[in-house]
């Protein structure tokens, strides 16, 4: 077993939970996102969260409109859809639980 | 100084140096293969082409305007290299295998190449190997069996080797070691496919049933065209074993005729095999340089239709698309020689039949009574070692160069002399007159005469290079008024279109005897066929002018 690939799951997760939190907040365009999670390390290079953003907008969790942008082509601004909005608030207990469920575990075996 | 090529990414116009164009063409290309055959590919690398040119803004601050190769680097660490944008492998599958592209990316088909790294000739049966999955090794025991016990496995093989290409390219390496193509992998992928259809059908999706309902529909037929085309694919695959069957077949009877070997017998005993050996072609055309075009245009006029055969079934079997335009002309232009060549030959044959020549003599015959009892000298298996004559069958027969051709026929006819004479016609074809003459005169044929018996034998013969060339034998018995001829049992296969009184056919004549009246040959103390009595004769006192 890879540990590459523990941390690949892990991260996947968690990534898509991130993004769309940020997204709660309100729209914002690829390079936001890409900044704040530069900030918490969850992503090194820009490139992820490409095929990533494509895959929550065909799942219908996000949706995008495009916006002229002064410093080249358009942009895309991405925003929470309804679904996405609850699916976020699912995501919300899930991080919860599994938080509690790992903090419980760890302190019991530590 | 650097070359620049000026690039519209994402809409905006660049000036690259040609070093970094190619670097960044590079990249993106790599990437493009990374998202795999997906609908969302396109989308994808739009939005990572904008953002390349946003970075590229960024960088200029509009103070220059030309990209670099450090530029492209800068983009590349900002980006990452085109692994890190799947982030593990994981992610990378979950990509791949995303439902509704599951089988454009899934199908990597598999294509037949010959394995050079691994071969003793070609490689042609490593390659065969990787295709079905099968170890190479049986495969090679079966062309050493069909080289050695038939030489036969010879001209599959180097059709073989003609027709699949060799691997060259690592891909080409890849594809040929593949997953198997067999039954198993072929229903596995249908059932993919059916699974893929029913989930859409009692799926998630139920919630926009519309979309869902027409997504499922386009599935079905999706579903259905690929039972067709599995059915489609076996059959293909089912005659091109069948057509490379026949082929080789074929291709044994071909050589077996062509060396006069034993294996024809081997095989099947009847005559559609014994017909065309070798010493039919020397009774038919007879031996030199005629003989060896014939040969010529047999191999040619059969044994290219025949590889023709075998190279069509082996495409279907590999699905293999090559078109070797020189080779399919070139064959058809030896076929069509090999057609002229056989014409050539035959119109050359044909030269022998225009002068016809008969040939006439007597048998000295007195007969001890005034009736000529006829029989088969063949009915009598004793006979053989006897007279010399093989044990011969069937219409022709060649045995010891010589020539046993079925063509000898009795008839009876009226004489006004008194005594029974048999006149012997020999007929035979030629160039001319002479050749037709003596080739009339070398006919033999085997007849025997025990008391008032005469028998003959059916056939006819000669020997082998005085070419077959329509030999017949006509035996005509004269029968004077009051004579009489016992047809015996077996006389059937010697009497041919004897004229009668009740114009009865030659077999309904066997059996009875008869006697020439001054109306012709009439039937006496026939049961079943109107004739005359031996009393009536009495009465009519109509003696026999025997003396």
């Amino acid at each position: 077993m890879k540990i590459e690939n523990t941390q690949a799951q892990m991260r996947k997760g968690v990534l898509e939970y991130c993004i769309l939190s940020i997204l709660s907040s309100g729209e914002a365009y690829p390079s936001e996102i890409i900044n704040q999670l530069k900030e918490g390390k969850l992503i090194v290079v820009e490139g992820t969260l490409y095929p990533l953003l494509t895959r929550l907008k065909n799942a219908e969790l996000l949706s995008y409109r495009w916006e002229e942008s002064k410093s080249g082509p358009p942009r895309k601004y991405y925003q929470l859809t309804d679904k996405g909005s609850n699916f976020l608030k699912d995501l919300d207990v899930t991080w919860q639980d599994l938080m509690k469920a790992v903090e419980l575990t760890r302190k019991k075996n530590a | 100084m650097n070359k620049t090529v000026t690039a519209n990414i994402s809409g905006i116009v660049f000036n690259i140096e040609v070093d970094a164009y190619d670097k960044l063409n590079n990249y993106l290309a790599t990437i493009k293969k990374y998202l795999g055959n997906t609908d969302s590919r396109d989308e994808v690398m739009a939005d990572i082409e904008s953002r390349v040119a946003e970075l590229f803004k960024e960088r200029f601050n509009n103070e220059r305007s030309v990209v670099t190769l450090s530029d492209v680097d800068y983009v590349i660490s900002v980006m990452g290299e085109p692994e890190q944008y799947f982030d593990g492998t994981e992610e990378e599958s979950d990509w791949t295998s995303d439902k509704s592209n599951s089988s454009s990316t899934k199908q990597k088909s598999k294509r037949i190449f010959r394995d050079e790294d691994d071969k003793i000739i070609g490689g042609v049966c490593s390659g065969i190997g990787h295709y079905f999955g099968i170890d190479r090794i049986w495969i090679r025991i079966l062309f050493l069996f069909a080289f050695f016990v038939w030489g036969v496995g010879f001209i599959p093989y180097i059709i073989l080797w003609i027709v699949i290409p060799k691997a060259k390219t690592t891909a080409e390496k890849l594809e040929m070691k593949g997953e198997a193509v067999n039954v198993d992998n072929i229903k596995k992928t249908v059932e993919d496919k059916f699974n893929d259809l029913k989930d859409s059908f009692n799926g998630e999706g139920a919630k926009d049933a519309a979309n869902s309902l027409s997504g499922a529909l386009s599935k079905l037929f999706t579903f259905i065209g690929m039972v067709i085309l599995f059915i489609l694919k076996f059959a293909m695959k089912f005659f091109g074993v069948i057509f490379i069957i026949i082929g080789i077949a074929i291709l044994i009877a071909l050589t077996a005729t062509l060396f006069n070997s034993d294996i024809v017998t081997v095989i099947s005993n009847n005559e559609v095999f014994t017909i065309p050996s070798h010493d039919i072609l020397q009774a038919l055309i007879g031996t030199g340089t005629h003989a060896t075009l014939a040969l010529i245009a047999l191999i040619l006029f059969i044994g290219i239709p025949t590889i023709g055969l075998i190279y069509s079934g082996i495409k279907m079997i590999f699905k293999l698309r090559t078109k070797n335009s020189v080779i399919g002309i070139s064959m058809g232009v030896l076929w069509i020689l090999g057609i002229l060549l056989g014409f050539y030959v035959a119109m050359n044959s044909l030269k022998d039949l225009k002068s016809t020549q008969k040939s006439l003599s007597t048998i000295e015959w007195t007969s001890a009574s005034n009736t000529v009892y006829l029989s088969d000298l063949t009915e009598q298996d004793n006979q053989f070692n006897d007279y010399n004559i093989p044990n011969v069958e069937g219409t022709i027969w060649i045995e010891d160069s010589k020539v046993y051709f079925d063509n000898l026929e009795v008839d009876v006819l009226p004489t006004r002399g008194d005594k029974i004479k048999i006149m012997v016609e020999k007929i035979a074809k030629g160039s001319n007159r002479k050749d037709a003459k003596e080739r009339a005169e070398k006919m033999e044929f085997t007849y025997k005469i025990e008391d008032s018996t005469l028998k003959f034998s059916p056939y006819v013969y000669f020997n082998l290079e005085d070419k077959f060339r329509a030999q017949e034998v006509k035996v005509h018995i004269m029968l004077p008024i009051g004579s009489k001829i016992a047809l015996e049992e077996g006389s059937e296969e010697i009497i041919y279109d004897i004229k009668n009184v009740g114009n009865e056919y030659d077999l309904d004549m066997i059996g009875e005897t008869w006697i020439m009246l001054n109306e012709g040959l009439t039937c006496l103390d026939c049961k079943f066929i109107d004739g005359v009595s031996s009393g009536q004769l009495k009465k009519d006192s109509i003696q026999p002018q025997f003396p």
